[in-house]
């Protein structure tokens, strides 16, 4: 669970990132964090894990200040970072290294999630390609079991069939205790993986919404033309017409399409309420 | 347990035993290095060639110090490179998230870096001098008879830790041959074991301020911190000693007590508080480290 109240951040001699920030989220989400570039997303997730501390304000996560970096803080969060290196050891190694440090660790489900992924325990990870590695990082996180896992950008090299094994593995193995940030720019490749969206932009939240309330209240569509739509509330051209956002009408709901919710709220079309 | 947190002894098991899975290879390699370094300083070092019974310089503690202090250059490198995990910002990220107190970082890197290297580097050099001596002593010859030379065992002494103590010889009236070794006091070498051990943890601690080139910023920024301190010296010498010419530096010493003048009790001194203050000065800049 992280609790966090009048956050306020900026790194030296730059203007404020975060000011008067506040989120709460419980355990059991899996959150998408989205933002434009520069708008504090990666240091949000920074701030979560304890790497950098804070101005001002209170950050609660598991009930511990992440800053303090106590141990049984830290064996229950995992972290993948945007940009990662490994020593020069096997997969083999690397599990028999890291794993003791993580009480909770699941050695069959690593198994499993590696046989998915096509990764021999024996290849070095550092003779794997950045997709291959970065799958192997995803798996041992998800082996943590840790209650707070936080990916950075975690679709990013992976082709399209690991993007789509990623999703799978994930929503199959988080847990109710658990909690998944997850923040990405690749919006399509979180959107049916995802049960709350939380855009900051600017060090602020500007939209804050569970998936259920969003598509209880949006309707997404794709359309030949506009004519004859009323209350189109963002629409975007497309190869086939116009993707679009109407409201809602009772027991009428959509997939939703993250790409064209997040245009249509930072273009301020869009507020949570 | 707030114990718990801040120390585990099995989860610092689990740490140093995550290092060494890590980096025993580097280790391994280190530790082989060192040895074959060691032995090649000191093998060609040492006389292979008996010229006279009259003339021959012995190779033994002034020798042995020397090339010891040399070798502790080896070790301040070991020591500098220690935390080789904070050389980058993606690394610092994953190490400070390691499920691990602060502490335990730290003294794993004590542990292993300070602790085991020292232990290792005097256990190399140890049996480095005595192989040394071993090979030299059966390939010495004779300078007039071109045989072997047997005897090669008065020129080349068997290496003693005590010999590091030694503090220098003294000649009879000719000034050629050694009356007698004279070792430092216990004060001296105490001091002077403070000031290198004072040496490795400024290289330990000081490294936590760096991120890339540790070692070498670190090294430079103690050539600066002495550089400093000499020219304050200098100053003061000008000051308090007017006829102090151009960079000279002039310090009244007095005796303490029969063996301890103000300068090394000063030297001590100094050597205590670094001591004291580096490690605690590095635990709480790794404490605070940010990425």
């Amino acid at each position: 669970m992280i609790q966090i109240k009048n956050l306020s951040f900026h790194y030296k001699k730059q203007t404020p990132l975060f000011s008067d920030f506040s989120l709460e989220v419980g355990n059991g989400h899996i959150v998408g964090l989205l933002g434009k570039n520069g708008a504090g997303k990666s240091t949000l997730l920074n701030l979560i894990a304890g790497l950098i501390q804070p101005q001002k304000g209170e950050i609660s996560v598991n009930s511990f200040k992440p800053f303090d970096r106590k141990p049984n803080f830290l064996a229950d969060i995992y972290m993948v970072p945007e940009e990662f290196s490994f020593p020069h050891i096997s997969i083999q190694t690397y599990v028999k290294a890291f794993s003791p440090l993580y009480p909770a660790f699941d050695q069959q489900k690593l198994n499993g999630i590696l046989e998915e992924f096509e990764l021999e325990r024996s290849a070095n990870l550092n003779k794997l390609s950045h997709g291959q590695r970065k799958k192997f990082l995803i798996a041992f996180a998800l082996s943590t079991n840790c209650k707070m896992l936080v990916f950075d950008e975690p679709t990013n090299g992976l082709d399209i069939p690991s993007k789509s094994q990623f999703r799978k593995i994930l929503v199959s193995s988080v847990t109710d205790e658990q909690l998944v940030i997850i923040s990405t720019h690749q919006v399509k490749d979180i959107d049916t993986i995802i049960d709350k969206v939380v855009v900051i932009d600017k060090g602020k939240i500007i939209y804050e919404e569970e998936i259920q309330d969003i598509t209880s209240k949006l309707y997404f569509d794709t359309v030949p033309s506009l004519t004859g739509i009323n209350n189109v509330i963002h629409h975007e051209q497309c190869p086939i017409g116009q993707k679009i956002i109407i409201p809602a009408t009772a027991g009428n709901e959509s997939s939703i399409d993250l790409e064209l919710l997040f245009n249509a709220i930072i273009n301020h079309k869009i507020k949570s309420e | 347990m707030k114990t718990n947190q801040f120390f585990s002894f099995s989860r610092f098991y689990k740490l140093l035993k995550n290092d060494l899975l890590i980096n025993y290879k580097q280790y391994l390699f280190t530790v082989i290095g060192a040895f074959i370094v060691g032995f090649v300083i000191l093998y060609s070092s040492m006389p292979h060639i008996h010229f006279n019974d009259e003339y021959f310089s012995i190779f033994g503690a002034s020798k042995y110090k020397s090339i010891f202090i040399l070798s502790l250059f080896g070790l301040g490198a070991f020591v500098g490179l220690a935390f080789p995990n904070l050389s980058s910002k993606v690394k610092i990220s994953s190490y400070l998230l390691m499920p691990t107190s602060i502490f335990e970082k730290f003294l794993s890197q004590f542990l292993i870096r300070i602790m085991a290297g020292l232990a290792i580097f005097l256990l190399i050099f140890w049996i480095d001098a005595h192989l040394a001596r071993f090979v030299s002593l059966s390939q010495m010859t004779d300078y007039q008879t071109h045989q072997h030379y047997a005897e090669g065992y008065k020129i080349i002494e068997k290496f003693d830790f005590k010999m590091l103590v030694y503090g220098h010889t003294e000649h009879n009236q000719t000034g050629t041959n050694v009356t007698r070794i004279i070792y430092n006091t216990p004060f001296e070498s105490w001091t002077i074991s403070l000031v290198f051990l004072s040496l490795g943890f400024y290289l330990f601690s000081v490294r936590l301020f760096f991120q890339k080139l540790g070692l070498v910023k670190t090294v430079i920024s103690a050539v600066v911190l002495f550089f400093i301190g000499a020219v304050l010296m200098v100053g003061f010498s000008h000051l308090f000693y007017p006829e102090t010419k151009g960079f000279d530096m002039k310090l009244q010493t007095y005796e303490l007590s029969s063996k301890v003048n103000n300068f090394g009790f000063w030297i001590f001194v100094m050597a205590c508080i670094s001591i004291l203050f580096l490690l605690p000065l590095g635990y709480f800049k790794l404490k605070e480290k940010q990425v």
